[in-house]
């Protein structure tokens, strides 16, 4: 017999019906707007359903990472205080919420620590000067409200902003290895010149809420908190997977059962939402997603 | 075996652990682990007590885990250059810490209750979740804490497209892929995964079901630990043997298990020899042996009430 909010939410994931009349592989409506600040190289406002998150990246050149001489560097920020109710001191403890969410996002842009190359340079040349100089970006995001599935918002606000970024076309025409402060460069700007930054191959996460046997796309809110068990992967458009991370609260999968159905639904839910983003033209930017299957 | 692990061993191969509960005097229940020599870390738990009101977490009458990780010593160079990366590793650790064990826990049976969870880390060399989740585990199965299951923990990496259980530090900084795992055998339920690379469908899979084998592994090894402080440690070596033996189906290396087994033994023996730590926990530690098989009682019964609510589900 249903009686708590949690039994009537499990009842009706069994039954195929959400509590705003979505089926359990649906998404809520996306909506991506490149451009929405003026004056940042590259910004985007991405709304999943209630969710909001306004991003904006910056661009300079700075000093690679250790071991990575040729690679870009990706920083993230994350101000989450302003879609929380906060008194007191309590600001602290979301602070660090937005500080974890970055850390997580920057890991996604950065791979594993063995590797020699982060995402972004498997299609873009970021190096000016080996082991000197490469490009460098911050992506600094807000979230303006939170309705459930925010790291989902996150990345493909990270992701949407990034596409939106020109760098300006630079020669170099002369590498000092010392300098006064540190090692310079000489470059040759042509202040007309632009280039894309390719995106095709950045990763968004798609979390799935695990219930029984049964997985559920893109909770708002209300449903996560029905929901302790949930897994958010990093695909790209290809269908590979990045990164692996349990929900907030922990995560229960029956292994041998489910492991294999849950990984196929995102991977399948990851490249559906990526192909159907980048084949939308910029003027359109209103989709609604159904996985299937 | 193959070689190029530094240490000897095998790609599915993980290190000898050593673990003994009640070594803080005072707490509800602690535990001490070793991994290989090289990772050294003790746990203690407290409470359960009222929890705080207003504390962090989900709702007031939920069960709250308070996980604390101190890393005094066993700071990376990387950490002590950055200065504050230390205090920022603690944090994110406690976080995984509280995620992977908290589902192991009975939380009905503990409402509106705070469970306490100090980890100190005294020397580290490879992944510091997986021992934490061991360590935390055993040490909570030596409270009275009720539990489903223990709570067991495996890191896998992939170096130059190998894969590689329980990595060393070295190996660790020179990996492409890394998941970390934590798994409860008995429930065959994943309660918590990080990973970090590159795969298709099938090879994360296939990277999945190595780790998950691993914790099988290490679920063996601990079972054992727990049965030698049940039997007050009269024949320590032959019952992690039968146990070790016992779950043969996911190990690889029979013989090669059998090896590792002498080689835990080994630094138990030395354990032993230490008198002031011995004498230290010593009064401690045989209360701790009664209420241990106690709670391994109550594990089984877990696992007996878990298999016929398995039925009663399949009937339907």
């Amino acid at each position: 017999m249903a009686t708590t909010g949690e039994d009537v939410w499990v009842a009706g994931v069994r039954g195929n019906v959400r509590q705003d009349g979505r089926e359990n592989s649906e998404y809520r409506r996306i909506t991506i707007q490149n451009g929405t600040i003026e004056h940042a190289q590259g910004s985007a406002l991405v709304q999943i359903g209630d969710t909001k998150v306004l991003a904006a990246a910056s661009l300079e050149i700075g000093e690679p990472r250790e071991g990575r001489p040729k690679s870009g560097v990706v920083r993230v920020t994350v101000d989450c205080t302003l879609c929380y109710p906060v008194d007191g001191t309590n600001w602290r403890s979301y602070d660090r919420y937005g500080k974890d969410l970055a850390s997580q996002v920057e890991d996604l842009y950065n791979g594993p620590r063995g590797s020699s190359k982060g995402v972004l340079d498997e299609e873009n040349d970021l190096c000016l000067a080996e082991g000197q100089s490469v490009w460098c970006f911050t992506i600094d995001c807000v979230v303006l409200s939170d309705d459930g599935s925010l790291l989902d918002c996150l990345s493909l606000a990270c992701r949407s902003c990034l596409c939106d970024v020109g760098i300006p076309k630079f020669e170099v025409l002369e590498t000092n290895e010392v300098g006064p402060s540190g090692p310079e460069i000489t470059i040759e700007e042509d202040p007309n010149q632009y280039w894309q930054l390719q995106c095709a191959r950045v990763p968004v996460y798609v979390s799935l809420g695990l219930v029984e046997t049964l997985w559920v796309y893109d909770l708002c809110k209300n449903e996560e908190n029905h929901c302790r068990s949930r897994l958010t992967f990093g695909v790209d458009a290809s269908g590979a997977i990045k990164q692996v991370v349990s929900g907030a609260s922990g995560t229960c999968v029956n292994y041998s059962r489910n492991v294999a159905n849950i990984i196929e639904a995102a991977c399948l839910a990851g490249r559906k939402l990526l192909s159907s983003i980048d084949s939308v033209d910029q003027g359109k930017d209103q989709h609604l997603f159904h996985i299937g299957k | 075996m193959e070689g190029g692990r530094g240490d000897g061993r095998g790609p599915l191969e993980c290190r000898a652990t050593f673990l003994r509960t009640g070594v803080v005097g005072g707490a509800t229940g602690s535990a001490y682990l070793e991994v290989g020599r090289s990772t050294r870390m003790v746990v203690s738990v407290w409470g359960p007590r009222q929890r705080d009101r207003d504390g962090e977490g989900s709702s007031p009458h939920e069960m709250q885990l308070d996980c604390h990780v101190h890393l005094p010593f066993a700071r990376g160079e990387a950490e002590e250059a950055a200065g504050s990366r230390g205090t920022e590793r603690e944090r994110t650790l406690a976080r995984q810490l509280e995620q992977g064990i908290l589902p192991s826990i009975q939380q009905d049976r503990l409402k509106k209750c705070c469970v306490e969870v100090q980890c100190t880390i005294l020397e580290s060399n490879g992944s510091d979740f997986t021992p934490a989740i061991l360590c935390t585990s055993f040490a909570l199965a030596s409270s009275n804490i009720p539990l489903y299951d223990l709570m067991t923990s495996c890191t896998l990496v992939v170096v130059e497209g190998r894969i590689l259980l329980d990595p060393t530090a070295a190996e660790l900084a020179r990996s492409e892929d890394e998941v970390s795992l934590a798994y409860m055998p008995s429930r065959d339920q994943v309660t918590f995964v990080q990973a970090c690379g590159d795969w298709s469908e099938r090879s994360f899979k296939e990277c999945m079901d190595n780790c998950v084998d691993g914790c099988k592994k290490m679920r063996a090894v601990m079972r054992s630990f727990l049965v030698e402080l049940g039997e007050g440690g009269g024949r320590p070596a032959s019952h992690s043997l039968d146990y070790f033996q016992g779950g043969g189906e996911v190990c690889d290396q029979g013989p090669g298990a059998g090896e590792d087994d002498a080689g835990e033994k080994a630094p138990m023996s030395g354990g032993d020899d230490d008198e002031p730590r011995r004498e230290g926990g010593g009064g401690a530690a045989r209360f701790e042996e009664s209420r241990v098989s106690e709670k391994l009682g109550n594990l089984v019964v877990a696992d007996q009430d878990l298999d016929a609510e398995l039925d009663t589900l399949l009937d339907v």
